[in-house]
Order: structure tokens, then C-alpha cells, then sequence
């Protein structure tokens, strides 16, 4: 199997896809089947940008949906500067962050018991992800040191949190990451090795780095 | 354990976290989305002028129940009030009375309600008896002052004034 690459080296260029700036204007013209391709080839990325915020693959998926029908209603806000994509996933990060401050979703939480894993700690929803992701005997198979990374992350500071997970999924760019997080490409790049160093600090507090 | 070896794993960690596939039904759930809302719009359009004649229709029916003319009932008011003779012996000592009580004639009117034979207007009683109202007449008076009367004044005495004595000369 061939190792990942390290997310420092991911350098994912932002390039204009002409196709797509076809099927802009023509679902702009209000063509409908045009916009569903565009639907086609960004889901995974708007699905993804929206499961690292919300931490919740049904959440994940209202987001998504809420954030193509906005963005095709304004879609004449499109003026072209920055791909498609880049404008999309701004618009995605929006919503995402509005569901996760929602205090319906706030409320949910106060509900929904908190649950422990077998350490006794509390984890939030975000966790969901980090335990749920994949299949029990994948689970079984993956490494004791992923398992145990995996709550360390969901509980890492939201703004770190954000920036690992955006930068780690592989689908987007430090520049769009910095466009949907509205800061600096350099604050990005910060915030990715500050969660790193944060983990790292982490691990070595439970004794995770002595493996 | 070294840092590479950890970046590795905190790597591969994100990856599996977020290594969820999107629901497969999600581009025809967009899609069904945004075409509902301007199915709505559409039907929104055409509901406007169907409304708008509803309205319309009401309207004009409440303002042809408002003009429906109410039945009424005018009794005669000989019977009620007394004739100027009869009325003139009870009034005080005076010259003639400056205005008399009008005549009344007999006066019955009745008119029918157009609101249909289901309807009927409602009857109306007829009025007490009224005493009619005595006034005296008013006597004008005269406004004639009263003479103001002067005294004379008296005679003033005259003043009598002894003669100045002339210088003595100094020669």
C-alpha cells in the first residue's frame, strides 16, 4: 500500500475549470441539468468541507444540500474571480458554521446524553466522526495509535480543528481553505501546524508517542 | 516514537475521519429542491388573480346589501299632537302668540323592503305622546334712559386785592 502523502505537501492548485464555467453560465441561463452536473462534481468536496464543521454525516448532508440550493440562487452573484468551486465552498463553510452555531442543534446536544468511550470521557458529536467513520473491521485493523488520535482531534480547538480537517481531507488548497475560512493563507498554515504541535503535546500526556 | 511517524499517523487519522461518502441521491434531492420552489412560484402567479376576483366578488356583494332600502313605518301625528286651536286656550294671558304649531298632515308611508319575500323589515312603534310646549310671548320693553340732570355750579365769589404801595425814591 502506498504511503499518504503528508498534508504539508498537499498542494492542490486552484485552476479554472473552462468546463465548468460553461455550465455556470448555462445553469445561470436557467438550466437546471447544467447546474446538476456541477451538483455531480463537487459533492464529495462540499459533503467533506461540511462533515469537518458539523462533525455529523446527517448534518453533513442537510448542509450540503442547503448549500447547492443557495448557491443556485445566487448564482448570478457569480462573478468568475475565483473558481466555482472556491465560491462554492465558501458558501458551504457558511452554512455549516450557521447549522453548528443553530441553537436547535444547541439544544439537541443539551437533549442527547453525552456520551463516554471507554477512557470515561466525554465526547461531542464531532466524534461521531472520529468513531464512526469507518467499518468495525476496518476498525479492527487500524492502527491502536489512529483509534486513539482520533478523539484527541475532535477535541482540539475549533479553529485548529477546522484548518486539520480541511487541509487533511486532500480536496481543497491552503488558498481555498483560506477563501472558506476567510483568513490568511499564512493563519492557515499556522493553524495546521499548531494542531499538529497541540496533538503531539497530547499524545505524549497519555503516554500515545511511547508505542 | 518519531515525528514523522506521528504527522503520518495524524494524516492518515484525518483522512479516515472525514472518508465518508455523500449520500448518492443528493444531486436529485438539489435538484428536486430547486425545482419545487418555482413550481410554487408559478402556482403563487396564478393564484394572485383568482384572489384577487374572490375579493372582488365579495365586495360587490356586501355593497348591494348595504343599499337595500329598510322598511318603514310613519304613523300620523294628528293623533299624537293637539291642533293649533285646541292648543292656543292654554297659553298665558298675552297678545298673540308670535308662532303657531304647524299643521300636520296625516302621513303614511310605507315602503316596502327589496330584500326579498324570505326577509321582512322590522316594525317600528309608534312614538309616546308628546305635550306640546307653551312659551310666552316675550313683551319688548322700552330701553329709554333715564335723564342725567346737571347741577349748576356756584357762583364764584370775586377776589378782592389792595393796591401795591409805589417805591420810596432815593434822591
Amino acid at each position: 500500500m502506498l504511503p499518504l502523502p503528508s498534508i504539508d505537501r498537499v498542494t492542490a492548485t486552484e485552476t479554472a475549470n473552462p468546463d465548468d464555467l460553461e455550465l455556470v453560465r448555462r445553469a445561470q441561463a436557467g438550466d437546471v441539468a447544467a447546474f446538476g452536473v456541477l451538483v455531480e462534481r463537487n459533492r464529495r468536496a462540499v459533503f467533506r468541507a461540511a462533515l469537518a464543521a458539523v462533525g455529523s454525516a446527517a448534518e453533513a448532508d442537510d448542509v450540503a444540500q442547503e448549500a447547492f440550493v443557495t448557491a443556485f440562487q445566487k448564482l448570478d452573484g457569480f462573478r468568475g474571480e475565483a473558481s466555482f468551486k472556491t465560491w462554492l465552498l465558501s458558501i458551504t463553510w457558511r452554512k455549516a458554521i450557521d447549522r453548528r452555531k443553530s441553537v436547535t442543534r444547541w439544544m439537541q446536544r443539551l437533549v442527547r446524553p453525552m456520551h463516554s468511550n471507554e477512557g470515561g470521557e466525554e465526547w461531542d458529536p464531532m466524534e461521531q466522526i472520529a468513531a464512526g467513520g469507518p467499518s468495525q473491521e476496518d476498525d479492527v485493523m487500524t492502527s491502536d495509535l489512529q483509534r486513539r488520535l482520533r478523539p484527541l482531534i475532535a477535541g482540539l480547538p475549533r479553529k485548529l480543528r477546522d484548518a486539520l480537517l480541511l487541509a487533511g481531507s486532500g480536496d481543497h488548497s491552503y488558498q481555498e481553505i483560506g477563501q472558506m475560512l476567510k483568513i490568511p493563507v499564512g493563519t492557515v498554515k499556522w493553524r495546521v501546524s499548531e494542531a499538529r504541535r497541540v496533538l503531539k503535546l497530547k499524545m505524549a500526556a497519555k503516554g500515545y508517542t511511547d508505542v | 516514537m518519531s515525528d514523522d511517524r506521528i504527522d503520518a499517523a495524524i494524516d492518515r487519522a484525518v483522512r479516515e475521519m472525514l472518508d465518508v461518502e455523500p449520500p448518492a441521491d443528493l444531486r436529485a434531492r438539489v435538484i428536486a429542491r430547486i425545482d419545487a420552489p418555482r413550481a410554487f412560484i408559478v402556482r403563487w402567479k396564478l393564484l394572485i388573480p383568482v384572489a384577487a376576483a374572490a375579493i372582488l366578488i365579495v365586495a360587490v356583494a356586501l355593497a348591494r346589501r348595504a343599499e337595500a332600502p329598510v322598511a318603514l313605518h310613519v304613523i300620523a301625528t294628528d293623533q299624537i299632537l293637539p291642533s293649533p286651536q285646541a292648543g292656543a286656550q292654554n297659553v298665558a294671558a298675552a297678545p298673540a302668540p308670535p308662532r303657531s304649531v304647524p299643521a300636520r298632515s296625516t302621513v303614511v308611508a310605507t315602503v316596502a323592503a327589496a330584500l326579498g319575500p324570505e326577509t321582512s323589515a322590522p316594525a317600528i312603534e309608534p312614538l309616546k305622546t308628546i305635550a306640546p310646549i307653551e312659551v310666552a310671548p316675550i313683551a319688548p320693553r322700552s330701553i329709554a334712559p333715564d335723564p342725567i340732570g346737571v347741577r349748576p355750579l356756584d357762583p364764584i365769589t370775586e377776589i378782592q386785592i389792595a393796591p401795591l404801595n409805589p417805591p420810596d425814591r432815593r434822591d
